[in-house]
């Protein structure tokens, strides 16, 4: 398996699940901000038998519920970004490829073929497949934003963590005459973690100690999603419930004691 | 002989018929004369075509920008007149031909390119009275920047004037051969 | 020609065709070709402006940033100025902006023929609504549910002037006035919630679907910082594990509609300590809590343990700054007696008008004659009235509805319908083929917030007087126009002068009355005055019994509102269509409920309560106390679009309103269904 270069800057999401209310909103706004067609029919998408919805549904942030028989807890699931991508080694195409700073896994469009493989690697379901061709409502195709072109149906999409924003948060840094590639905290966060009203999601370079996100991804309280893959995802969760960050990873038995008591990660 | 004729033949189809078939022709919705607002109305190009705080371009002036000194003729020519019926009174914008216009895919940033000539990649229209004719390709939608021929560069034409919609492999030159990256992402979205 | 001729030939155009451009270009073009399909939508190159609006389909009054490219409205960041978003933006402002170009949008007045509804001229329109108002003087009634704007104002006086009635949707607005108006107060409920260190949700969805709830939902994330101790605690007690629930610090299962009982019972134990209040009918309080909400008794009735019930009351006596906020679980329904129980609390823990508490905000100054206060136009009930309308007890030659769907988002919801089928004529200026509108006799579309002059005054529970003005950020998308200039301009062809010849001119009055700077308004600013009225409340009904469960059921009902699936006045909007999981459609019990009720997950059950029925399939879930079952709001549509019809049930139409004619406002916040498989 190839290696993947270790980049200055680190994007990196934490996404503080106690603070999650599940409302939603950073979906939608995800939707609107990256032009994913809304979708009808969704009750036939979902009580059809066949494919199960997440093969069909077009979102490239998914809001998970967790359960541990009592409590409850939501979590919202972007592309994890991994530092070692499993869908870049297996793309036939390069059409999904680790290559810039920052970490961002970009994906092509137009050089995407569909064939998927990349789907079936992602062990995070990160990856939708556009099965139809999108279509809008009359008119409101007028309505798209200039941020991310339309996908055409037989291709595979995902969140880019509002790339689009970093290009325009480096810009604004080069009029004002400052380094584009030192941006300040908050200069560039993707739609979700904007309009969060709970303020679950932080963003920021968690390799830049200015930022935020430098010391949250250091708490004790934060973990990663199926971290012993050795996928070392850019997107990282707090919580300081224990069994929310059991549920983080597949443990055996008789390490759970041990992984629920959390501990310092970082990638 | 009959080898030589379907030779010239088909040369004449490839080279003459192609390329006439595969381009449409427009002419801009206006014609807006550089020359007039340079040398008579003494403005800068930056009068119009500036970046943004936020750190976008504004290349084409809106409407509403134009109007600023246009909201009656300041001259005679009936274009102007034309413009201030058809645009500045109905609250429209002009829909311009863009030479160099990219696909949704790509990412261009004026920003990241600001210490470049414009007419890198740009025809000099600076000068010109009548805006260049805008050559479409059928298939592409891709310009070919004011000139006819197939191939997008000019040859034997002076090449400023042949600036069309940029391929990938003129983009990832340029960035190689000046050191800069050439990730995806650095102009896809 | 010969075939060794034509071969020679074609050999010759072989040869040439490969120094053509034809092979070499077209093989390069086609790639290309494929890799833009024509037929995706193009996105636009035009740089994105930002305006600032207030959400006006967001209860939260909301305010956002549109992003708009060539005047086309396209996106929205949020506002980091705004007092009432503070940076956040609710799933339901996010969609206002699609909802723009929604296919359920009505596209022009239209009119009820005999085939149906058929487009008729505004000017046609606006002289049938003149003249059929003109006729029906004195028997005329307005439905409003926009709780914010001043347009209000130019209904109410529209009324006014004919003899006519003026309703408004029933909301937490109308509950606060009401519980304010019984405690010998006027203005508005306001939380200081960023202030408080002790936030006890009684019911109140605060941090989704009551109040402000975006701004609370900022407030609760400034005193939770990520990884670091909270320094708030924030409780909820409810019988859902809601979206506000799931993130506070404690949930404390009460049974639905416990919150005025769960108050009280606090204020027992309360008095247990010793604690007293500035206020007035404090015997009569006394003795009515003394009577009625002990402990004990609270435990039986709302499932909130007495020993509970004791802890959380000490909390609150030992916190420095505790705030109550008391509502219906559903913001619907909770009557006037959970706000004047909380206000009682409040005032019990010192915590009215003072910093991290209640605050009574000051009412705008009415800018239109004959407006009234908005006290008296909060006075009506509109659910009785609608009631005796479909059972044929009253009569409303003209019925008017603006900005608010009763066909189908009131108790009983079916019977509702049946009253605007009753009504003479019934005139909907709903922006939306809702349930309402299907059934008018004349559609007179609005337009939207983003297409319109319109205003927000301090949603209920804003934290202090706040004041924005929307201008129209984009044309029309449709042939649609601002109601209130509608009827200005009817009540001109009735010649009544209501003073005004635009909605413009009614909106900077006011904000001159209010002595808000008009062009900064314009400008997307925001006016705030933290102003607050003296009350010194009249406690002495705020104890008093209150009206019993409505159904004999064995199961208490708890209606869920998710703001991402809609609300009383919209249906799911398009861009909120992925967000609906499946288990959104299911009605929700926990393990034990539904092994007493014989039922299992995914089952088709049938729910009966006093209104009707509905029918859903069963999930489960311990996010539901025993002995309660959860149903979504919000789904059930019979109009509106493709993203919403045919989804789910109704579950308005399984409740019913009680009658409380001690406050004059019937609720239904606790209603009792019959669970049975279908």
């Amino acid at each position: 398996m190839s290696t993947f270069q270790d980049f200055p800057i680190r994007w990196g999401m934490v996404i503080d699940i106690d603070k999650c209310t599940g409302c939603g909103a950073c979906v939608v706004a995800c939707n609107k901000e990256n032009n994913i067609a809304p979708q009808e029919n969704q009750l036939q998408r979902i009580a059809g038998k066949g494919f199960p919805t997440r093969f069909k549904k077009i979102e490239w942030l998914t809001i998970y519920e967790l359960t541990d028989g009592s409590d409850t807890a939501y979590l919202p699931r972007p592309c994890m970004q991994c530092g070692m991508p499993s869908c870049v080694s297996v793309c036939p195409a390069i059409a999904t490829d680790k290559n810039e700073n920052g970490g961002i896994v970009s994906q092509i469009y137009p050089r995407c073929f569909g064939c998927r493989y990349c789907m079936a690697s992602c062990p995070y379901h990160a990856r939708v497949f556009n099965w139809d061709q999108p279509v809008w409502p009359e008119g409101m195709e007028k309505q798209l934003t200039p941020h991310t072109s339309v996908r055409s149906r037989g291709v595979v999409e995902k969140c880019s963590f509002c790339h689009h924003r970093l290009m325009y948060a480096k810009d604004a840094a080069r009029v004002a005459g400052e380094d584009p590639e030192k941006l300040p905290d908050g200069a560039y966060v993707p739609a979700c973690g904007e309009v969060c009203p709970t303020g679950a999601i932080t963003f920021g370079d968690v390799k830049n100690p200015e930022h935020a996100v430098y010391e949250l991804v250091r708490s004790p309280y934060t973990f990663r999603l199926l971290e012993r893959l050795g996928t070392d995802p850019q997107v990282y969760y707090m919580s300081k419930r224990a069994w929310v960050r059991l549920q983080g990873d597949n443990y055996l038995a008789n390490e759970e004691a041990q992984a629920g008591e959390g501990g310092a990660h970082h990638g | 002989m009959p080898f030589f004729i379907g030779f010239v033949a088909i040369l004449l189809v490839g080279w003459w018929w192609f390329p006439r078939v595969l381009f449409s022709v427009e002419q801009q919705p206006l014609r807006f004369s550089h020359l007039v607002h340079v040398d008579d109305a003494g403005m800068a190009c930056e009068d119009c075509h500036y970046l943004n705080e936020d750190g976008s371009f504004s290349g084409l002036p809106s409407t509403e920008s134009c109007a600023e000194c246009h909201t009656e003729a300041m001259g005679e020519d009936p274009e102007e007149q034309r413009f201030i019926d058809e645009y500045v009174n109905e609250g429209k914008e002009v829909p311009w031909l863009i030479y160099q216009d990219q696909p949704d895919n790509v990412f261009f940033s004026h920003a990241a390119h600001a210490a470049q000539d414009c007419t890198t990649c740009h025809p000099d229209v600076g000068g010109s009275d009548t805006p260049p004719l805008h050559y479409r390709n059928k298939l592409t939608d891709y310009s070919n920047g004011g000139y006819r021929i197939v191939f997008g560069r000019g040859v034997g034409v002076d090449p400023a004037y042949s600036r069309g919609t940029m391929k990938m492999w003129e983009c990832e030159r340029c960035h190689a051969e000046n050191g800069q990256s050439n990730a995806c992402y650095v102009c896809h979205r | 020609m010969n075939r060794r001729t034509f071969l020679s030939f074609a050999a010759g155009a072989g040869a040439g065709l490969m120094i053509t451009p034809i092979p070499w270009k077209l093989t390069d073009d086609i790639s290309i070709w494929t890799q833009n399909w024509k037929w995706n939508p193009k996105v636009p190159k035009r740089n994105v402006f930002f305006a600032e609006m207030a959400s006006k389909l967001d209860p939260a009054g909301t305010g956002v940033r549109v992003a708009l490219v060539d005047g086309v409205p396209v996106g929205l960041a949020s506002s980091q100025d705004h007092p009432l978003s503070g940076g956040g933006v609710s799933a339901l402002a996010a969609a206002e902006v699609g909802l723009l170009m929604s296919p359920a949008r009505v596209r022009q007045p239209l009119v009820r023929t005999e085939a149906g509804l058929a487009p008729i001229s505004w000017s046609d329109a606006e002289a049938l609504l003149a003249e059929k108002l003109g006729r029906a003087e004195g028997d005329v009634a307005m439905i409003s549910g926009d709780d914010t704007g001043t347009a209000n104002e130019v209904f109410a006086a529209l009324m006014h002037r004919l003899s006519g009635s003026f309703y408004m949707m029933p909301g937490e607005a109308q509950s606060a006035h009401k519980a304010l108006e019984k405690l010998g107060g006027e203005g508005h409920l306001a939380y200081d919630i960023e202030g408080a260190d002790y936030v006890l949700l009684l019911g109140a969805d605060a941090l989704e679907s009551s109040g402000t709830a975006v701004r609370n939902a900022r407030a609760f994330s400034q005193s939770h910082p990520s990884g670091q101790p909270a320094t708030a605690k924030y409780v909820y007690a409810g019988p859902v594990l809601n979206n506000t629930a799931v993130v506070c610090d404690q949930w404390i299962q009460a049974r639905p509609g416990a919150a005025a009982s769960v108050a009280l019972g606090l204020a027992h134990a309360l008095m247990e300590r010793g604690a007293t209040a500035r206020a007035n009918g404090l015997d009569a309080f006394r003795r009515d809590v003394a009577a009625n909400y002990s402990p004990a008794r609270i435990e039986r009735e709302t499932g909130v343990r007495a020993d509970t019930l004791r802890k959380l009351a000490a909390e609150l006596a030992a916190a420095k700054r505790p705030l109550v906020i008391a509502g219906s679980e559903f913001g619907q329904g909770a009557g006037a007696r959970a706000l004047m129980a909380a206000l009682g609390l409040n005032a019990m823990l010192g915590r009215i008008n003072v910093a991290g508490g209640v605050k009574i905000v000051p009412e705008a100054p009415a800018v239109v004659q004959g407006a009234g206060s908005a006290a008296s136009r909060y006075s009506a009930d509109l659910v009785p009235f609608l009631k005796k309308l479909a059972e044929g007890k009253a009569s409303a030659g003209v019925l008017m509805v603006y900005d608010a769907n009763p066909a189908y988002a009131l108790p009983q919801a079916e019977l509702m319908a049946q009253a605007v089928r009753r009504a003479g004529f019934t005139v909907s200026f709903s922006s939306f083929m809702d349930e309402t509108a299907e059934l008018a006799d004349l559609v007179l579309p609005s337009s939207m917030a983003l297409e319109r002059y319109d205003d927000v005054y301090t949603p209920y529970g804003a934290g202090q007087a706040v004041y924005s003005l929307n201008r129209p950020l984009a044309r029309p998308a449709f042939d649609t126009r601002a109601t209130a200039d509608v009827l200005l301009s009817v009540a001109r062809r009735l010649d009544i002068d209501l003073g005004y010849l635009a909605f413009k001119d009614v909106l900077r009055a006011k904000a001159e009355a209010l002595g808000a700077d008009w062009k900064a308004l314009g400008r997307g600013a925001v006016w705030t005055s933290a102003a607050t009225t003296e009350l010194v409340p009249d406690l002495s009904a705020a104890a008093a019994p209150a009206p019993r469960a409505q159904g004999e059921g064995l199961l208490a009902l708890a209606p869920v509102a998710k703001h991402n699936l809609g609300s009383a006045k919209v249906a799911l909007p398009p861009l909120c269509a992925a967000t609906v999981r499946g288990s959104d459609l299911m009605v929700q019990m926990n393990a034990k409920t539904a092994r007493q009720s014989g039922v299992a997950e995914g089952q088709a059950v049938r729910l009966s309560g006093p209104g009707g029925e509905m029918t859903a399939r069963v999930h489960i879930t311990e996010k539901v106390m025993t002995g309660v079952v959860a149903a979504p709001l919000g789904f059930g549509h019979t109009a509106w679009d493709e993203y919403s019809r045919g989804l789910g049930d109704n579950a308005y139409k399984v409740l019913a309103a009680a009658d409380d004619p001690e406050t004059g406002l019937s609720v239904w916040s606790d209603t009792r269904v019959n669970i049975a498989t279908a």
